[in-house]
């Protein structure tokens, strides 16, 4: 959580605001690969 | 004021952009890695394959403490399609989560037992379980239409579970063929397009087996709230169903037409349920009372899902399609199910047993050699 603000602060400081998307993809990535990992995951029900 | 819409104007583009680049970036990285097990994109269905999920369940003592489900080269499970798939008598198990059978280890589900029981007597059977939570018959002909269609290969036998997942599904009320195309969706273009789309969808519905794999009163018949209806209101529940299966009766005759139509012949299996006899069991409290669905209770979900048995022994009938009635041969006893509907390792085994020996006079009658 720390590094996170830290990087917040990073991007407000330095006006590196075009920075954000890649920090978002990382994380994106990281639940991603969470998703996947999940025992849940094959048991999505579709209602279809 | 200039200086204030400047920056609105800059807000808004920077979360344009950042829109955009994240977007992108789903829509690049989901196409290498999908962490779920199957999509539907539109009309183009993807399974996971060659994965083996486990699942460590410490909710339900009457499961296994470790289930292991293994997903095939095409996405079901149970043995690979040999090279020879053309000589066996290869049969793919199609149906809802009672077929999926996904809280029931490989090896145990009743598509694997019954596989075992075939190959005793015919080594040349070669069987599949395609079944998939939460699927109603408007998901069987849309898996049929979609992906066994495109399979290099047709099984010669496809039994279908159904009926229970198309209890109250007046939201599937497309009949027509043309439908199935993916313009009939709503959302289509994008989801076919789109694997970000895809993606939010099955999130969508990730919710849901975690509800049902968190709800306690699903899982225990010792401890569960009962409610009694009045006649009156099982009567309406009842007539409700009426157009719903009339739209039923037309999928699974369109069912059957496209089973024919690939040169696999469909056997149809009624849906038993643990409910709907009105005993005490074992001194709890009667079953048939459990609360199902938060405003019905067990009898009355038996009570409709028979409305829909009828259905599917109707149509096999009407178009001379071999019919295993499930629902009344299977015993009523807890033994066998651990909710409302799906059934134990014990259960899985009596289900293999009932279609085996239902099925095997009839494969023999109909020319296969056993």
């Amino acid at each position: 959580m720390d590094f996170l603000k830290d990087l917040w602060n990073y991007l407000k400081e330095r006006k590196k605001w075009w920075l954000a998307p890649l920090i978002i993809i990382f994380i994106l990535i990281g639940v991603l690969l969470i998703l996947g990992g999940t025992s849940l995951a094959p048991f999505i029900y579709t209602l279809f | 004021m200039l200086l204030r819409k400047n920056k609105i104007k800059r807000a808004l583009l920077y979360t344009l952009y950042l829109v955009i680049i994240v977007i992108l970036f789903l829509e690049i990285f989901l196409r290498f890695y999908y962490p779920f097990p199957r999509s539907l994109t539109g009309a183009n269905w993807e399974m996971a394959v060659n994965r083996t999920f486990t699942l460590h369940n410490d909710l339900n003592k009457r499961l296994d403490a470790v289930i292991v489900n293994h997903r095939n080269s095409i996405g079901f499970r149970g043995e690979e399609p040999p090279v020879d798939i053309e000589n066996k008598l290869s049969i793919l198990t199609i149906g809802g989560s009672t077929t999926a059978s996904s809280f029931i280890s490989d090896g145990k589900t009743w598509t694997d037992l019954l596989g075992e029981k075939l190959k005793k007597q015919c080594p040349k059977v070669w069987i599949n379980n395609a079944g998939i939570d939460g699927h109603s018959s408007y998901g069987h002909l849309n898996f049929l239409y979609y992906y066994v269609a495109r399979l290099k290969f047709k099984p010669k036998v496809a039994l279908f579970l159904v009926g229970v997942n198309d209890i109250d599904r007046d939201d599937l009320t497309v009949v027509d063929s043309s439908k199935y195309t993916s313009s009939a969706f709503s959302t289509a273009w994008f989801r076919r397009h789109s694997k970000t789309v895809s993606f939010l969808y099955d999130v969508k519905w990730i919710i849901h087996p975690v509800h049902v794999y968190n709800d306690k009163q699903n899982w225990d018949f010792k401890d569960f709230k009962s409610i009694h209806l009045e006649k009156a209101y099982i009567d309406s529940a009842l007539k409700k169903q009426d157009v719903i299966l009339q739209r039923f009766r037309e999928r699974l005759t369109k069912i059957i037409a496209l089973c024919r139509q690939y040169k696999i012949q469909p056997v149809f299996i009624t849906q038993p349920l643990v409910t709907g006899d009105g005993t005490v069991n074992g001194g709890n409290p009667n079953i048939d009372l459990h609360v199902w669905n938060d405003t019905e209770n067990g009898l009355l979900f038996w009570k409709k899902l028979q409305l829909y048995n009828n259905v599917t022994m109707q149509v096999a009938d009407a178009n001379k399609v071999f019919c295993i009635d499930l629902a009344t041969q299977m015993p009523k006893d807890t033994l066998y199910f651990y909710d409302i509907m799906h059934y134990t390792n014990e259960g899985s085994a009596k289900v293999a047993d009932v279609i085996y020996n239902a099925l095997t006079p009839h494969l023999t009658k109909d020319g296969v050699n056993f």
